[in-house]
């Protein structure tokens, strides 16, 4: 019996160890096996023109008024276009439009739209259809979650809000079934671009008014753009096919589009290696180092921030040195490479990489960096010079807000050993669930959070106007007037060159005041099978398959 | 059995009527609505889409609206899927959370059972060890792990199954494995532990000693008693499983009903949130009816009429 029980023993614990072996040593495995399987893969189905990619999760909308989210505007810039669309190089293109007319003082654009370009059911998209569609978006009962973005076409602004109830007092008429005239609140250098923008993309007004679900099923769906959709089985996949009836038709080369929806980044990765995705945008958090080193993944501008928030209303904050001592004691490159490890560039500025300052990229203009990372040295004379300012022996003990998200941990933690070893400062850890902590930073309830923010259109000023005194997004409180002003002079100022030197000047006043401290650029990170090309993605405006093939 | 029935259903009303409030309350108490975002949204959208949500209006209102939609089975325009209802969702996610879900059932109680059977009969020899580790593992590995590990095994190594999505019998293999090994482990130890009480009982012993033995054995006298807590347990367990799990959905890209649960709370989606849990107490009610049936035909002892004062 003895004998036997040890053997047992001995077996389980065989079994239990092979268990986790293969379990840890299935990746490598694994990785050889299907690499084979590729080559294999891809001498078969050279001729197959078929992509499938990942959409993450069924999209909540796909009528542009209601889309407010990436899922949804990526799927939607398939089968919808705009006046305008983006080319290879994100230079704007003829779409609906075939050409336009800015007015001298910039404020009234005309688009002369493309006889050629017909809705999926064989209509003709008129101008009438923008007027439409843009209208709707403004309408308040519709509540369009992005319906800022036309708050730039006269009046806007007040007929979302209810004030204005005629929507012909709008900026946007049609002057002939294909002319379309836009007038807009003021000359908006990047209004041409926005065109592109999923908000922006028209409906079809008969289809529409017929039926307010057309949007909801696969057989009622009406667009203009390159494809339309075959089948939609919600909350697991859509089929795309071409649109017979776009005008650009011959430029789509792809039999079938797929998206299937699984929001889980190892499965993602898991189905890209058995061949079941051919790109793959959300990679496992662990590996995607590994992968940009190793060459397989792509990295791209994602106009996106992450970055302290300092809440100027606390005493110590208020105190630019102190601010100063602690966004230059952090070690940004440290922070990247060894915590948050997914392709993020270390932000040495507020405006990320890829952003345009209406006159050439922002970061060209700009330079790459305002301060010196991990400047240990000034960072402790700031700190002490911040002390004697405001009559303290050492800091109060210092709590650190952030929502809870695996790398926000990690980098909250890293960032608390680099304060301690640096400048022997002592910060508290305290973290949220998502809203609520949203709640907390938009009620001023904080000392110090990480958080991050996004562009919306292709400018630089569409990040900075939260940091001008009294905006409503100024969530950190700050106030410089020096910056108001700059911002203001920008805002005003019609000459494109100009107007991106007052914004790349306010930049320098914000961040050398580190009235909040940049942390980091974030990338998109991508895996592209090498038999697919012609995919087109921009910094911010949604992937463009229109192109995409199978070589 | 019908006076039983009848009062069951009434103690159900009452039950889903406690559990819709609490909801409510709760619901209201989190911090945060469907709007709160990091995204520079303008007060007055926020504002449009409160007022088209109905969500500017006093919480009485509000929440006799809910009670009302509560009451009719019908919950409303999601506020996150703004292109489907509630009913919609759970009548696309219920189907598929339920096919996986008894899949994994039929799987988790056959060798769960068996597993247990095995376990106390041969009690202390190397069956019972090897069974008891295999219900250890599975009690302690985190599910999805195992799911991981069977997709690097099945999907990826010797190409099977598919790696996750749904369509067809293939899909919804690995789901159902990796969803099955925790009620299985958890079957697996309370057959065993309730066999060998049953196995010290004097009748049991006395049958022994009249040299009773085999499988009739086992299955006449000892399982019929020794499965009443497995029963008990059943009902829960078939109740949470069908109605789908976040987890295991998440990691195989099912479009079943689990992650309509988490997501409807970290979303704030108030409609989903009270249809998803009436759905749920509903079907978890169902089950413990059927389980206290279920009892009287496994033991005959069991009158149902008993707890009568």
């Amino acid at each position: 019996m003895i004998k036997l029980r040890s053997r047992i023993v001995f077996l389980t614990f065989f079994f239990v160890i092979t268990l986790l072996i293969s379990a840890c040593s299935n990746n490598s495995q694994v990785n050889n096996q299907t690499d084979n399987e590729n080559k294999d893969a891809k001498t078969d189905s050279t001729k197959e023109q078929v992509i499938t990619v990942n959409a993450l999760s069924e999209p909540p909308s796909l009528e542009p008024a209601l889309i407010d989210n990436q899922v949804a505007g990526d799927i939607s810039n398939q089968l919808f276009e705009g006046l305008v669309r983006l080319d290879k190089e994100g230079k704007i293109v003829p779409g609906v439009a075939e050409r336009w007319e800015t007015s001298d003082d910039g404020t009234i654009y005309t688009f002369y739209l493309n006889k050629d370009a017909k809705w999926s059911n064989g209509d003709p998209v008129t101008a009438q259809d923008f007027v439409y569609s843009w209208e709707k978006v403004l309408r308040p009962e519709v509540a369009s979650p992005l319906g800022s973005n036309l708050f730039f076409i006269k009046n806007g602004a007040a007929y979302n809000e209810g004030s204005l109830k005629d929507p012909a007092e709008l900026g946007v008429k049609a002057v002939d079934e294909y002319t379309l005239e836009v007038t807009l609140e003021k000359p908006t250098s990047f209004f041409l671009g926005l065109t592109a923008f999923f908000t922006l993309l028209p409906i079809n007004e008969e289809v529409d008014k017929a039926n307010s679900k057309w949007a909801s099923e696969a057989d009622t769906f009406v667009s203009n753009g390159p494809f339309t959709i075959e089948s939609w089985k919600h909350g697991q996949e859509i089929v795309m096919v071409p649109n017979e009836n776009y005008w650009g038709k011959d430029v789509v080369k792809l039999d079938k589009l797929k998206w299937v929806m699984v929001n889980e980044q190892n499965t993602e990765y898991a189905m890209y290696q058995s061949n079941e995705l051919d790109f793959s945008t959300n990679l496992p958090n662990s590996i995607r180092n590994k992968l940009i080193s190793s060459g397989e993944a792509y990295t791209a501008p994602s106009a996106s921030l992450a970055y302290l928030r300092f809440n100027h209303k606390n005493d110590v904050f208020a105190n630019e040195k102190i601010r100063q001592a602690l966004g230059l004691a952090l070690d940004r490159n440290l922070l990247v490479e060894k915590v948050t490890q997914g392709g993020e560039i270390p932000a040495l500025g507020l405006i990320p990489i890829g952003l345009s300052s209406g006159a050439g990229e922002f970061r060209d203009l700009a330079g790459e960096s305002l301060f010196k990372d991990n400047d240990v040295e000034t960072a402790k004379q700031k700190l002490q010079e911040g002390l004697d300012e405001l009559g303290l022996s050492s800091l109060p003990k210092i709590n650190l807000l952030f929502y809870t998200d695996d790398t926000y941990n990690k980098l909250s933690q890293a960032m608390q050993e680099m304060w301690k070893k640096n400048l022997g400062i002592e910060v508290e850890l305290q973290t949220m669930e998502r809203k609520v902590f949203v709640q907390n930073i938009q009620a001023g309830d904080y000392q110090l959070a990480i958080y991050s923010t996004g562009a919306d259109y292709d400018d630089a000023s569409n990040l900075m106007g939260q940091f001008m005194t009294g905006d409503v997004y100024n969530y950190s409180n700050i106030s410089i007037p020096e910056y108001d002003q700059l911002m203001k002079k920008a805002e005003a100022e019609l000459n494109l060159e100009e107007r991106a030197q007052y914004l790349v000047d306010a930049e320098i006043v914000l961040i050398d005041q580190m009235a909040i401290s940049p942390l980091y650029y974030r990338t998109k990170v991508y895996l592209q099978k090498d038999n697919i090309d012609g995919i087109f993605q921009y910094t911010i405006q949604a992937i463009d398959f229109r192109e995409a093939y199978v070589k | 059995m019908r006076q039983f029935l009848v009062r069951r259903i009434i103690s159900v009303f009452v039950t889903l009527f406690v559990i819709i409030s609490l909801t409510f309350l709760l619901m209201y108490a989190i911090p945060g609505d469907p709007f709160t975002s990091e995204n520079r949204i303008p007060e007055q959208v926020v504002e449009n889409l409160k007022e088209h949500y109905g969500l500017n209006d006093p919480m009485l209102i509000q929440y006799i609206k809910y009670l009302k939609g509560a009451l009719l089975f019908d919950f409303g325009p999601s506020i996150k899927w703004d292109n489907q209802t509630v009913n919609e969702l759970i009548a696309s996610g219920f189907p598929v959370s339920a096919m996986i879900g008894l899949q994994a059932i039929l799987i988790a109680t056959f060798f769960g059972i068996l597993l247990g059977i095995f376990a106390a009969i041969r009690h202390n020899s190397a069956i019972d060890y090897f069974s008891m580790i295999i219900a250890i593992l599975g009690l302690s590995v985190p599910s999805f792990i195992f799911a991981t590990v069977l997709i690097n095994f099945f999907a990826i190594k010797l190409q099977w199954f598919p790696v996750a999505t749904w369509g067809t019998w293939k899909h919804s293999v690995l789901p159902s494995v990796a969803l099955a090994v925790t009620p299985m482990a958890y079957i697996a130890r309370l057959t065993r532990s309730s066999i060998l009480e049953v196995l010290s009982m004097d009748y049991i012993q006395t049958a022994m000693a009249k040299g009773v033995t085999g499988v009739r054995f086992v299955f006449r006298h000892v399982l019929r008693n020794a499965l009443i807590p497995v029963v008990t347990i059943l009902g829960p367990i078939t109740a949470t499983v069908l109605t789908g799990s976040f987890v295991i959905e998440q990691i195989f890209g099912v479009p079943g009903l689990g992650k309509y649960f988490v997501e409807g709370i970290t979303d704030r989606d108030y409609p989903l949130i009270l249809g998803t849990t009436v759905f749920y107490s509903a079907i978890l009610v169902f089950f413990i009816i059927l389980v206290d049936i279920a009892y009287v035909l496994i033991d005959p002892r069991i009158k149902l009429m008993k707890g009568r004062r």
